[in-house]
């Protein structure tokens, strides 16, 4: 009976590691992506708003989740990266797709890979940078992602960055790694 | 300055020389030395401005975007041996990064360039970058035109070490003309053997033989004045001596001449003739009549081979 519960532990544990986001992961995206959106150097064309907005788009059940990272990003930042004024809200993936005041879009952790799609078609028509929380994203439309390997590694699909006409200040395209 | 008013003239044109070509040579090698030191020291800083530019906009968007691998961002210059050190302060003057390798090169061999690192975006500062270059280059450099200089230096001095020479040899006519002119002596003749023709120290040796031919023209003519000035001396003298010696009248000796010669002969034996009561002669005849006996008697005395003197008288 022990030996049973201890295999159910491990498998429930295995299974909440296999969903749970890496916090640390969390951490240098929420540090690090909406300073990404401050090197974008078409934002102030895309919205009208002096504040942009940094959507933290779901799929499903993930509402707590996209909130507490957005949450999370006002809290660091303080609604300001550099002289960029910006909020960071959490959208369902059916939301966004109607929103026009949008500036950036993070998508949290496993993701449906047709809402996917979905966001990221709306990323390349719109000009968006969409980015994720999984590198493995990119095969399904997304920009790009950040990793966290021996250092932070930001993740850029060249092909999304070519359909999508996203221009970034020149400096991220030096330390980004392009994947194809 | 007393020594260089009397120094010879191949010393004061080798001197002056000397001084125009130093003054000449001594602001070439300073000017073209600043030239080359600022162009050298230029050079090395844009090398080293360039090698940050280039790491410049990484390193910023690392520093703006919180990323802690700057050593491997800035490995594409770290591995370079000009770059001594590589420091990166955040505006606090907090050390993000300190990377340095060894050199044997001393602190003020080195370049040390520092550019401020801006956000992306705002170009709000967020730190500074300090690149400290090899100064090796420009050292060898220096070392190479100090090297130049030095046989330019050579050269230059050798090229004067043969001037002097050749203006000793120029000057060498003047000089033996000199030593000639002051052994020179009226009566002989110098002929002025140059060892090369110049038309200057031709025309210096054609004035001396000119002034020579007058010198010995005119020593001629004194030599002729002098003659007749001897001669009639001579003659002068002769006479003053006749008048002193001899009586006029009868062109015997007189007295003067008697003691001067019994002095030099004194074993002769004089006889003494007087005639008596000539004054009567001379009052009854005339003096003329006394003066033509007194001759005939003297030229008596001389045809009889008498050496007469005549003792009295005027």
């Amino acid at each position: 009976m022990e030996v049973l519960m201890r295999i159910v532990a491990i498998l429930l544990i295995t299974v909440y590691l296999a969903f749970a986001s890496d916090p640390l992961v969390i951490n240098a995206h929420v540090r690090m992506l909406p300073k990404i959106m401050a090197l974008d150097t078409r934002l102030s064309s895309k919205t009208d708003t002096s504040k942009k907005i940094f959507a933290v788009v779901y799929d499903g059940y993930q509402k707590s989740e996209a909130q507490s990272i957005a949450d999370a990003i006002n809290k660091t930042h303080n609604g300001k990266v550099s002289t960029l004024l910006f909020s960071a809200i959490s959208l369902s993936a059916n939301e966004l797709v109607d929103r026009k005041d949008i500036a950036f879009v993070y998508v949290v952790q496993k993701s449906n890979p047709k809402s996917l799609k979905k966001i990221a078609a709306w990323g390349v028509e719109n000009s968006i940078p969409i980015f994720s929380y999984d590198v493995a994203d990119l095969e399904y439309g997304i920009l790009g992602s950040i990793a966290i390997e021996r250092t932070s590694i930001i993740y850029i699909s060249k092909k999304n960055l070519k359909e999508g006409k996203y221009h970034f200040d020149e400096a991220l395209y030096q330390i980004a790694r392009f994947v194809e | 300055m007393n020594y260089f008013r009397n120094a010879r003239l191949s010393t004061k044109l080798f001197l002056s020389m000397l001084l125009v070509t130093s003054v000449i040579f001594v602001t070439i090698t300073l000017v073209t030395f600043s030239i080359v030191r600022d162009l050298t020291l230029n050079s090395q800083k844009e090398k080293a401005s360039l090698l940050i530019d280039t790491v410049n906009p990484t390193v910023s968007l690392s520093l703006f975007l919180g990323l802690n691998d700057l050593g491997e961002k800035l490995s594409t210059i770290t591995h370079r041996d000009e770059v001594v050190a590589l420091q990166i302060l955040d505006t606090h003057g907090k050390i993000l990064l300190n990377y340095r390798q060894h050199s044997p090169l001393k602190s003020s061999q080195m370049i040390n360039v520092t550019e401020n690192l801006v956000e992306p975006s705002s170009l709000k500062p967020i730190g500074s970058i300090t690149l400290t270059y090899s100064g090796e280059e420009f050292t060898q450099t220096m070392n190479r035109f100090y090297t130049l200089y030095a046989w330019i230096s050579i050269s230059v001095f050798s090229i004067l070490w043969l001037m002097i020479l050749w203006i000793n040899r120029l000057l060498l006519p003047i000089t033996l003309i000199a030593h000639k002119v002051r052994n020179y002596k009226p009566g002989t003749k110098i002929t002025f053997d140059l060892p090369y023709t110049q038309r200057e120290f031709t025309h210096i040796s054609h004035s001396f033989e000119v002034m020579q031919e007058s010198v010995i023209k005119y020593s001629q003519e004194i030599e002729s004045i002098n003659k007749n000035l001897e001669m009639k001396i001579a003659e002068q003298t002769h006479k003053a001596t006749r008048h002193l010696y001899y009586d006029t009248l009868t062109s015997l000796p007189n007295r003067i001449k008697l003691q001067e010669d019994l002095l030099e002969y004194p074993t002769n034996t004089v006889a003494i003739l007087n005639i008596d009561d000539f004054k009567e002669i001379n009052d009854f005849f005339g003096i003329d009549a006394g003066d033509w006996l007194l001759t005939q008697i003297a030229h008596w005395l001389n045809e009889m081979k008498f050496k007469p003197y005549r003792i009295g008288g005027g």
